[in-house]
């Protein structure tokens, strides 16, 4: 030791005051000293905050992740703005080179390419452009909202006509399309828009062929109403690609047939137009013949295309989505949640650090009230994370005072908020099988909305959270259904087995997918 | 120790990061000759669509894969030695194919990136604006 030092005492600070040396502050000390002993102390309490802080760190490697996505997507935006040259590997390899060579990677975007092998062709075009307009959006709800067809409505003369507007990723961004058929009354525009292409008019006259007697009301649906000013009544059009235009004789002009079925137009090879491959799938009418292209069926192709890159999109963030909703889960099934869990568990905080502890006995618990008052802090937590997760729960303050109020929380019922993170758990596992099954159907993307409405029929959601149930509420179930023969039993095994071939619940057997 | 049932853990082999897959492709594009580049590129850019829809076909066969291969020879794109080399490699259980064209696929269009990136990189710099001023 330096002679400097005696005692314990630093004898050369009086010597240093004044210089300009900044003297330690021995209150600042024991502070931080406190502090340190406080944080080594809560890890000793509480393992778990050290998960919490790598929990924090992942979802800022998350957020990271995501902001380079997004700039990769920003880059690639001018692939989409020639709706006329369709996006293939060739063209999409050559914008990613560039933005590689300008030091932005780009591999996880390559990676989610190689997660979905598709050729060159209509639906790669139509994927990408979706996936482009989802991913250069910073904000979740505009992510969305890029492909998602818009609500709106404009103004045709004396009416609102609802409508629908293509949103960024679609082949006809921007493009409005009527809701429900057009609806138009007294003198109409030059042409009359019905969603599947347009009825010429002149002067307000339709040119078309008028079906010449009244409809029943089943066929007016598939029928389109133009207001005819001279007879006071409307007339009715197939709701089908372009009208017919008929000469005097009742031939066909244009290449239409002047009756029954109408083929849509042919699209030509490089023509603008919707590209074969979000034509509509062919739907039989309710005469037995069969349409090609029923009135919004061309939207119909587009939507389902749109929706599939979004569920696509949901299914490559699975994981990250899916483990704040289970952590939820494990938290909630030992906190006190509910009227009162939180100044309950603020006592108990209390408890834990003071003599007071001998009271503790007071307080309802089968664990310990630390490890009770843990698992409030996580529900809290992880609750809070679904809620931000939530739509509309990163936007604004209100938007995710509204998330929390829609999500679980700990400030309902412990049952109520077990139950609904649990069906929360059981769609969002939904999904993911159901987006799985669709790839593995093979099916054109255009197809995805019908599958998906058959699909979700034949499923019974309750099976997707199956290994969350306790034992009794699994025998309740099953005696539910009425026996191993019923339909009811039936569809919820087949959903039980669908959810472990796609691996989003673990085989009670043990054995490996 | 390996095989000791009694082992708390059995030793796991560690799980590569699948950045490593885009590094070893960057390597090895590194690695290319600059004359080179245009074939590798023109060649990868052919055959990674046709690779990607083989390997989106849940139903693959066997028979798909040769005879896409027979078809990439046929219009000159492929020598002929490398499309023996790939069916060769081919898994026999019919059930991997589809896997193994999916790794094949990332692979060729990570590789098709990888090459343009590097053809970009080697081609002679355009004049900049004060540079033509000057």
């Amino acid at each position: 030791m330096s002679g400097a030092m005696t005692g314990g005492v630093d004898a050369s600070i009086p010597l240093q005051a004044g210089k300009g040396v900044q003297q330690p502050n021995p209150l600042q000390q024991i502070g931080q000293f406190a502090q340190t002993a406080n944080a080594l102390n809560d890890l000793k309490l509480f393992p778990l905050r050290q998960q919490q802080v790598q929990q924090q760190v992942q979802g800022g490697q998350l957020g990271l992740t995501n902001a380079t996505n997004a700039a990769v997507y920003q880059g690639l935006l001018p692939l989409t703005l020639d709706k006329n040259k369709p996006i293939t590997h060739d063209s999409l390899s050559t914008w990613l080179a560039n933005l590689e060579s300008a030091g932005i990677p780009t591999h996880n975007i390559v990676n989610m390419l190689a997660n979905s092998p598709q050729g060159d062709g209509p639906e790669f075009d139509a994927i990408w452009r979706g996936r482009i307009a989802a991913g250069s959006q910073t904000d979740a709800a505009q992510a969305l909202g890029a492909v998602t067809p818009h609500a709106g409505s404009v103004d045709v003369g004396p009416a609102i006509q609802p409508t629908l507007t293509a949103p960024a990723g679609a082949t006809n961004p921007g493009a409005v399309t009527p809701v429900g058929g057009a609806f138009v009354k007294g003198v109409g525009p030059q042409y009359v828009n019905t969603g599947g292409g347009n009825v010429p008019t002149n002067n307000g006259q339709p040119t078309g062929v008028a079906i010449p007697n009244e409809p029943s009301p089943a066929d007016r649906n598939q029928l389109v109403q133009v207001w005819n000013p001279q007879k006071k009544a409307f007339d009715y059009y197939p709701r089908v690609g372009v009208a017919p235009m008929v000469n005097g004789a009742g031939q066909s002009v244009n290449g239409l047939p002047a009756s029954g079925r109408i083929q849509p137009p042919a699209v030509q090879p490089g023509a603008s137009g919707p590209s074969p491959d979000v034509q509509a799938p062919a739907t039989p009418l309710a005469g037995g013949a069969a349409a090609t292209s029923p009135l919004g069926s061309q939207q119909e192709a587009e939507a389902a295309v749109q929706h599939l890159g979004a569920a696509r999109e949901r299914a490559n963030n699975y994981q990250s989505a899916i483990f704040p909703i289970e952590g939820a889960l494990t938290s909630l099934e030992g906190a006190d949640t509910g009227k009162g869990g939180e100044v309950l568990n603020g006592i108990r905080s209390y408890l834990g650090d003071t003599p007071l502890k001998l009271f503790n006995f007071m307080l309802p618990s089968s664990l310990s009230d630390q490890q009770r008052r843990q698992a409030f802090d996580e529900a809290q937590k992880y609750t809070t994370g679904m809620a931000i997760g939530g739509p509309g729960g990163a936007r604004s303050d209100a938007g995710n005072a509204a998330s929390i109020a829609a999500n679980p929380n700990v400030h309902i019922s412990n049952a109520a908020a077990l139950a609904v993170t649990k069906s929360i758990l059981a769609q969002r596992r939904m999904d993911q099988t159901g987006t799985l099954a669709f790839n593995n159907s093979g099916l054109p993307a255009n197809q995805y909305d019908r599958f998906m409405n058959t699909w979700q029929t034949q499923q019974d959601p309750r099976a997707f959270a199956i290994d969350k149930m306790t034992p009794e509420d699994r025998a309740a179930l099953v005696k539910s259904f009425g026996g191993p023969k019923t339909a009811a039993y039936q569809k919820f095994k087949a959903s039980v087995q669908s959810a472990i071939n796609a691996g989003v619940i673990p085989n009670p057997s043990g054995a490996a997918q | 120790m390996a095989n000791n049932p009694l082992a708390s853990r059995k030793p796991v082999a560690p799980q590569q990061h699948p950045g490593m897959m885009h590094a070893r492709i960057w390597q090895q594009v590194q690695q290319t000759p600059p004359d080179d580049l245009a074939q590798k590129t023109a060649q990868t850019g052919f055959v990674t669509p046709i690779l990607g829809a083989l390997a989106g076909d849940p139903n693959v066969t066997r028979k798909d894969v040769i005879k896409a291969a027979a078809d990439a020879v046929g219009s000159g794109k492929v020598p002929a030695t490398q499309a023996v080399a790939f069916i060769s490699q081919m898994p026999t259980d019919p059930t991997k194919i589809q896997a193994w064209l999916k790794g094949l696929y990332g692979a060729n269009f990570s590789a098709l990136v990888h090459l343009k990136a590097a053809a970009m990189r080697q081609a002679p710099a355009q004049p900049q604006m004060n540079e033509v001023q000057q």
